[in-house]
């Protein structure tokens, strides 16, 4: 009697003891994994940090090696200096065909993301960081305060900077940049009261026979 | 409580001294805005054509912050020269050519012109022409006499760190607690077996006692099962609990329990020491930041992505923090740059003072801590849903837009998927890519609530492989 009395205590001491160990008050580490090999990855896993020895900053997110070219990709060349930004404004060659033609609400919801909150939602220069007087002296788009920007120079600007605005081309592709800048585009002819790009487009496109003008279309669609 | 009665003190005592202080600027302001009347009553008696800064400093205070504050700052260079007192340093005349057209002013010759475009290395700054003598004349004014800012006195008592002091009194009042409740049962012992003794019986021991409850015990056989019982079920569940965490992967800050925990509203989120003390309450609330400007690789892939120190440096390379204010009102940091962001600085080789990048400097990582993580065993892709889905980052994440610390809101168990995959209508109507696809589900299902479910969101090997 007396010896299983022990062996109880004993039992039920141990048995509170494993539990009040084996909890996991370590934030640090999950708890306990059984077949570890299917928790961890062994290859590099998108921006964990790797070896020091063998990627530079022990960063799994390289840079690609100069000059490497991605699918789909469109080199600019035209070089991050007053004189590139000058030689923008008077050549129009990156403009992508049928800019004009393009629906400018596509680019409404980048613009949104990544402009409005310096250029506002109607491009008047008066997104929510200028009313908060975090950033200041953002331009509106309309031709008051900026008379003589192309299309061509808005996207030197966008993939350089241009004073205190920044270079967003890591942040957008090539498709999403225009499509910004359509919508840009339609913004600046808001501020000026005058009629959008895109309207003496459509009125010749409905001057064109119906079949024809479909055909057009299919063909910029496969451009773009 | 007395540091707290001295705190209050003491602000009261600032406050009057505020009063008194914004007393004597109003009459120094007073005198200062009699200043340019003077002036201008000279100007017309002596007939002399020279300009004064008349002007209205308000609204020259709006015209410089939309033209001129993005390169310009008053106390401080910016990308230009600070402006503050530039009415000291330059002839009036000066300033209006300067400001209508520089490029033609320098080519006419003007020494001090051509002077300070070189000192800034060339750079260009833009014309006014469109801007009247009038317009030019208020952001003079403004330069020269900036509106003070008010200074915001709180009237309660700021004492930093109050909540760690909080959190160390509770644990001493448990202590003393503990303390004072043991010298109690010590006296009832003692008062116990003082009358024990005046009765005349013997006084009790600790371990009598003790071996006296023991008998009782072991005479209650029934009492002893329902114990056992108890303690049993307290075993079971905790262990049952412990095993629903094993294998619940998080990264380094996640506590591994079945739900995260999530911080007491008021209390601060308690893991997750970032690099960087960066709020998404401050950016993604305050400033209202779209995610997607930061995390923009989610539209288009698996991971969402932590940003990379240049797109913090499109606004930090002119938000430096100096501005930021406390509870109070009161400058944070003294005016001064803000530590925090100066890690962003020292991580890219950005020149706070010269403004410009450090020529072959070795940038640095940030390490930020992860804080969302997967086992590898399961696949997850957020442009699936984002994208695809249409689902919000949201409803996954939380009000992610007034955490001060980011915490993970969600689970991310299976179970949590399986029931959103559940319950989720896929969004048919709105995908212009997947018409077809969603156009023969609509005619399969006809009628139902399209879920996830319905286009095999429930299979295993969509998640597993
Ligand atoms: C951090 C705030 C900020 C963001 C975000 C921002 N801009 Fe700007 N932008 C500015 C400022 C400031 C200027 C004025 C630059 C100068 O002239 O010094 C400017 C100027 C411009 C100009 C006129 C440049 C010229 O030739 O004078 C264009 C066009 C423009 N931005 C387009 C965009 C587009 C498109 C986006 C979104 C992809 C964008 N901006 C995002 C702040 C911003
Ligand atoms: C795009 C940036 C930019 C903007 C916007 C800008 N400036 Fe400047 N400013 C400069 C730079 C750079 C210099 C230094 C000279 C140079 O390199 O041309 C300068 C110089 C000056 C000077 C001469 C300062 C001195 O110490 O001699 C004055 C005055 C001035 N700016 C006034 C203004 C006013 C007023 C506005 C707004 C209407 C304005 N600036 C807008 C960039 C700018
Ligand atoms: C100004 C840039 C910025 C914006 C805007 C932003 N974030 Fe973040 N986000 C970061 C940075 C930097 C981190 C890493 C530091 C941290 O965890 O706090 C992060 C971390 C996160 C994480 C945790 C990642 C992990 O380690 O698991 C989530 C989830 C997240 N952000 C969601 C959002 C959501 C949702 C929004 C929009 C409401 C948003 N973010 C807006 C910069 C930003
Ligand atoms: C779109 C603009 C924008 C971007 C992008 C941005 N910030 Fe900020 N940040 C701000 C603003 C605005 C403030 C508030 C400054 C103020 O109130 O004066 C701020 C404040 C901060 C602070 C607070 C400083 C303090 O001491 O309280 C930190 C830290 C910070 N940002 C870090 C970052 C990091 C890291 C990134 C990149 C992941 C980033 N920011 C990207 C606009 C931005
Ligand atoms: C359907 C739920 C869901 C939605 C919607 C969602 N996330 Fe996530 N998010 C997750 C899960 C699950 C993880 C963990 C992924 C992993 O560890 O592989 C995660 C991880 C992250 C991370 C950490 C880095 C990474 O990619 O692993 C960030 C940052 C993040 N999310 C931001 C966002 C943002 C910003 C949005 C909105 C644009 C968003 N998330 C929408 C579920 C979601
Ligand atoms: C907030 C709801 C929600 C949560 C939580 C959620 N999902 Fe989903 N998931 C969706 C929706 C909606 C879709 C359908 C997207 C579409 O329209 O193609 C989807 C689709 C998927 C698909 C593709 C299915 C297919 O047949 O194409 C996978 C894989 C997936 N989710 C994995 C996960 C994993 C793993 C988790 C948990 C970590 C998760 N999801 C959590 C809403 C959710
Ligand atoms: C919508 C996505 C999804 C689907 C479908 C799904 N799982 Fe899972 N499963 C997960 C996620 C996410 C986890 C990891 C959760 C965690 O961290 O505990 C998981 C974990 C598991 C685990 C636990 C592994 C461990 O060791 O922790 C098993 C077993 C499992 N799944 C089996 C299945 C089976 C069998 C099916 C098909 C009937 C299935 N899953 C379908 C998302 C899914």
């Amino acid at each position: 009697m007396k010896m299983t009395t022990v062996i109880r205590a004993t039992l039920a001491v141990s048995a509170m003891a494993v539990v009040a160990t084996s909890c996991n008050y370590d934030n640090s580490t999950p708890g306990y994994t059984y077949m570890d090999d299917m928790y961890t990855s062994p290859s590099l896993e998108a921006y964990s940090a790797a070896d020091e020895d063998i990627l530079k900053n022990g960063m799994s997110a390289q840079k690609p090696v100069e000059g490497t070219i991605p699918r789909g990709y469109h080199p600019y060349e035209v070089p991050n200096t007053n004189e590139g930004y000058a030689w923008s404004k008077q050549h129009s060659d990156v403009v992508p065909a049928g800019f004009a033609a393009m629906d400018p609400a596509e680019g409404k919801e980048l613009y949104t993301i990544f402009c409005a909150h310096c250029h506002g939602d109607k491009g008047d220069g008066n997104g929510i960081l200028v009313q908060n007087e975090k950033i200041l002296g953002v331009p509106g788009y309309g031709s008051s305060r900026l008379p003589d920007i192309t299309p061509a120079s808005a996207y030197h600007v966008v993939m350089y900077g241009k004073g205190v605005m920044g270079s967003h081309a890591s942040q957008i592709n090539y498709d999403e940049r225009w499509k910004i800048i359509r919508y840009v585009w339609s913004l600046r002819a808001e501020q000026d009261g005058t009629p959008d790009i895109g309207e003496s487009v459509q009125v010749e496109e409905e001057e064109a026979p119906a079949e024809e003008a479909e055909a057009t279309h299919e063909e910029t669609e496969e451009h773009a | 409580m007395f540091r707290g009665h001295l705190c209050v003190k003491f602000a009261n005592r600032s406050t009057e001294s505020y009063h008194l202080r914004s007393l004597m600027k109003n009459l120094y302001r007073f005198h200062i805005r009699l200043i340019p009347l003077m002036l201008s009553i000279f100007a017309m008696g002596f007939a002399a054509n020279a300009q004064s800064i008349e002007g209205d400093a308000a609204a020259g205070e709006k015209l410089f912050k939309t033209y001129c504050a993005s390169c310009h700052k008053l106390d401080s260079k910016a990308i230009g020269p600070a402006l503050g007192g530039v009415t000291d340093r330059r002839e009036t005349d000066w300033l209006y050519s300067w400001i209508k057209n520089n490029a033609t002013f320098r080519a006419s010759g003007n020494s001090d012109a051509i002077a300070i475009f070189e000192e800034y290395n060339g750079s260009v700054m833009p014309q006014f022409e469109y801007l009247s003598d009038e317009e030019i004349g208020n952001i003079l004014a403004y330069t020269a006499n900036p509106p003070a800012k008010p200074i915001v006195v709180s009237d309660g008592p700021v004492v930093a760190g109050g909540e760690a002091d909080n959190s160390g009194m509770q644990m001493w009042a448990m202590i003393i607690l503990g303390a004072i409740f043991l010298v109690l049962v010590f006296i009832l012992a003692t008062v116990r077996n003082t009358l024990r003794v005046v009765k005349g019986e013997e006084p009790i021991t600790v371990v009598e006692d003790a071996s006296n409850y023991a008998k009782f015990l072991r005479k209650n056989t029934g009492f002893m099962t329902v114990l056992t019982i108890v303690v049993a079920v307290a075993f079971l569940n905790v262990t049952y609990w412990y095993l629903m965490d094993v294998g619940v992967e998080g990264g380094k800050g996640i506590e591994a329990s079945y739900m995260p925990p999530h911080p007491e509203p008021g209390q601060e989120a308690q893991y997750g020491e970032q690099p960087i003390a960066f709020s998404h309450k401050l950016h993604a609330g305050e400033n209202q930041i779209d995610c997607n400007y930061c995390h923009s690789s989610a539209r288009h892939s698996k991971t969402s992505g932590i940003p990379s120190a240049n797109v913090c440096m499109n606004c930090h390379m002119y938000v430096n923090g100096s501005e930021i204010t406390d509870e109070a009102g009161n400058p944070k940091y003294g005016g001064e740059r803000s530590p925090e962001i100066q890690k962003i600085y020292d991580a890219v080789g950005w020149d706070a003072d010269k403004l410009a990048y450090i020529e072959g400097y070795e940038e640095k990582p940030i390490r930020w801590v992860r804080i969302h993580n997967l086992p590898d065993l399961a696949y997850f892709n957020h442009a699936q849903h984002v994208t695809a889905g249409q689902v919000e980052c949201q409803t996954c994440h939380g009000p992610v837009e007034e955490m001060e610390v980011m915490y993970q809101y969600s689970s991310l168990t299976m179970g949590w998927c399986i029931n959103c995959h559940r319950e989720t209508e896929v969004k048919v109507n709105t995908n212009g890519y997947y018409e077809p696809q969603h156009d023969k589900l609509v005619e399969k299902y006809h009628g139902e609530n399209i879920t996830v479910e319905k286009i095999g969101g429930l299979e295993c090997g969509k998640c597993h492989y």
